[in-house]
C-alpha cells in the first residue's frame, strides 16, 4: 500500500508565483493490483509518479510506503546516448549495487526481452523512441519491486512489445503493483483494475477502472 | 504448438534479487564508481578522438606560449634555470586542471534529469566523477609530457614532488567547489549562468599560466594575489622548478579551498530539490 497524506506539491513560476500541482492531497492505492492514472496533458501524473517515486520530494505531507517501490520510468529516462544499450543496462545494474555475476545475468535478460537484436551493442543514439522505451521497460523489470511505475512508456512500442508488455502485467498481477499513467484508454482499460483520475487540482480515485475511464470519456465530450 | 509453449514458461525468470539495505556511503561510492566508468566510456569509448583532445590542448596553448616567450627572447633563454616549455607546461597542466574541473561540472543537472528518477544518483556523483576524470587525465598528459621530455634526450628533475602533487589536489578542489557553486546557482538562477562565463574568461590570464607570482611587480602583487587558484599554479612550479621559491600563501590557499567548499555544499543542500 502506498499512503500519500496531506500531500502538496508546487512549483515557482516566473516571480514569486508559483503553480500548485496538488494541494492537501491525501490517497491511498493499494499493492499488488494494477493501477491506471489518467488525465490531460500537464494534469500532474508524471508530478504523482515522481512524488511516489521518490524523484520530487512533496513541499509538505507524506509518502509512505510498505513495499520498494521502482523509479518513475518515462520516455525522458537518462540512457547516455553515445554507449551502448548493454552499457546503460550495465550502469543500472551498477548502481543498484549488482555484483559482476548478478549485473551479467541482468543484462542477458534484457537483451532478450528487450528483443532489440544486434541494435543492444550500438549506440542508444541510434535508437528510435520505441526502441528506447523498450530498453527503458527491459531494465526496469529485471528488477524485482513491488511497485512499477510506468510513465506512459508501453505506449511508444510497436504491436508485438505491447502485447509483450501486457502479458508481463498479467503475469505480474498478483506479485507486484503496477502504476502507469497513459492515454490509451484501451490499454489502461485491459491491463488495470484501479483508476485514478487526475482531474484539474482534484484527484478521483475509482475502485474500477472502468468507472475511470468512463468519467474522463464523459469529461472530454463535456469539453468538446 | 509454439503457444502453449510460450505461455507456460514465464517471461520473466527468476532474476538476481535486488542489493537492499546499503549504506548511504555504500550507495555513494557505487554510484560514483558506475559514472567514473559511463563518463570514460562517453568521453573517450567511441573515438580515439578523446585521447587527443586531452593532450592536444595543453600543448596548444604550451606551443603559443613558447613561441611567444622565443619571439619576445629569444630560443634559447631559460626561466629560472629551467626550459620554457617545462615552465609553460607546468603552468598549463595545473591550471587546465581547474579550468576543467569548472567546465565539466556545468550544465550537469539540465542533462541528466532522467537519471534523477533513480534515488541513488544525486548531482554530486556525476560533478564528482568528471571532476575526478579531469583531474586524473591532465595528470597523464603531465606524465606523458615528462615521458616524452626525457626521451628527446632533456633532462627533468622533480625537486619538490609532494608540493606539485598538493597543488594538483588543491586545483582539483578549487575546481570542483568553484563548478559546483556555478552549478548551482546557474540553475537556480540561470541568468547568473552568463556572469560565471564572464567571470571565468580572464581566469586564463590571472592564474600563473605564464608567470609567477614573483615575476609580478611587488607594489602591483595585492591586485592578482587574491586569487587562490594563482597560489596553487605557483605552488605547482614550485615543486617542479628548483631555481623557484614561491611567495604564495598555503594557508590562505586552503582557507580559499574550505570556504568554497563550504558555500558550495551548503548551495548544495538548500537547493537540491531545484536541481533534480
Amino acid at each position: 500500500m502506498i499512503r500519500l497524506t496531506r500531500v502538496t506539491k508546487t512549483y515557482p513560476l516566473l516571480g514569486m508565483a508559483r503553480h500548485t500541482v496538488f494541494r492537501n492531497l491525501s490517497l491511498e492505492l493499494p499493492s499488488r493490483t494494477h493501477i491506471g492514472i489518467l488525465g490531460r496533458n500537464g494534469a500532474g501524473k508524471s508530478t504523482l509518479l515522481r512524488l511516489i517515486g521518490g524523484a520530487e520530494l512533496p513541499d509538505r505531507g507524506r509518502v509512505e510506503s510498505d513495499g520498494s517501490i521502482s523509479p518513475p520510468l518515462g520516455l525522458a529516462n537518462g540512457f547516455a546516448v553515445k554507449i551502448s544499450g548493454r552499457d546503460n543496462a550495465r550502469f543500472v545494474a551498477r548502481i543498484c549495487g549488482d555484483d559482476d555475476d548478478a549485473a551479467q545475468e541482468r543484462i542477458r535478460f534484457v537483451r532478450e526481452f528487450s528483443e532489440l537484436g544486434v541494435f543492444f551493442d550500438r549506440p542508444v543514439e541510434t535508437y528510435s523512441s520505441g526502441m528506447r522505451a523498450r530498453l527503458a521497460f527491459s531494465i526496469s523489470m529485471s528488477f524485482d519491486y513491488d511497485y512499477y511505475l510506468i510513465d506512459e512508456l508501453t505506449a511508444v512500442g510497436d504491436k508485438r512489445f505491447r502485447d509483450k508488455a501486457e502479458r508481463t502485467f498479467k503475469e505480474m498481477k498478483g506479485r507486484a503493483s503496477i502504476i502507469m499513467a497513459s492515454h490509451n484508454l484501451a490499454q489502461l482499460r485491459r491491463d488495470c483494475e484501479i483508476g485514478v483520475y487526475l482531474k484539474g487540482n482534484a484527484v478521483h480515485y475509482y475502485d474500477d477502472i472502468g468507472a475511470a475511464v468512463a468519467a474522463y470519456e464523459h469529461d472530454q465530450r463535456q469539453a468538446a | 504448438m509454439p503457444e502453449a509453449e510460450s505461455a507456460a514458461q514465464p517471461l520473466i525468470p527468476a532474476l538476481p534479487p535486488r542489493v537492499q539495505g546499503r549504506s548511504h556511503l555504500r550507495v555513494f561510492l557505487t554510484a560514483l564508481h558506475a559514472f567514473l566508468l559511463r563518463e570514460l566510456k562517453q568521453q573517450f569509448g567511441r573515438s580515439r578522438l578523446g585521447y587527443f583532445w586531452a593532450v592536444a590542448e595543453p600543448a596548444a596553448t604550451v606551443a603559443v606560449l613558447t613561441l611567444i616567450h622565443a619571439g619576445i627572447r629569444g630560443g634559447e633563454a631559460q626561466i629560472y634555470g629551467a626550459h620554457p616549455i617545462v615552465f609553460f607546461v607546468f603552468g598549463a597542466v595545473p591550471f587546465f586542471t581547474y579550468f576543467h574541473c569548472v567546465n565539466r561540472c556545468q550544465n550537469v543537472c539540465g542533462s541528466h534529469k532522467g537519471l534523477f528518477n533513480y534515488r541513488q544518483i544525486k548531482p554530486v556523483d556525476i560533478m564528482l566523477a568528471r571532476a575526478i576524470i579531469e583531474a586524473l587525465s591532465m595528470l597523464t598528459v603531465g606524465v606523458l609530457f615528462v615521458i616524452g621530455w626525457l626521451w628527446l634526450g632533456h633532462d627533468f628533475s622533480l625537486p619538490d614532488p609532494l608540493v606539485l602533487l598538493a597543488a594538483m589536489l588543491a586545483l582539483f578542489a578549487l575546481g570542483l567547489a568553484v563548478g559546483l557553486i556555478f552549478e548551482v546557482f546557474g540553475t537556480v538562477y540561470p541568468d547568473l549562468r552568463r556572469v560565471f562565463t564572464i567571470a571565468m574568461r580572464p581566469m586564463i590570464f590571472i592564474s600563473g599560466l605564464f608567470f609567477t607570482i614573483e615575476m609580478i611587480p611587488p607594489q602591483h602583487r595585492h591586485l592578482l594575489t587574491w586569487n587562490p587558484v594563482l597560489h596553487a599554479v605557483d605552488f605547482a612550479r614550485e615543486g617542479v622548478l628548483a631555481g623557484y621559491d614561491s611567495p604564495a600563501s598555503g594557508s590562505y590557499l586552503l582557507l580559499c579551498i574550505l570556504g568554497l567548499l563550504l558555500v558550495a555544499f551548503s548551495a548544495y543542500r538548500r537547493f537540491m530539490y531545484r536541481l533534480i
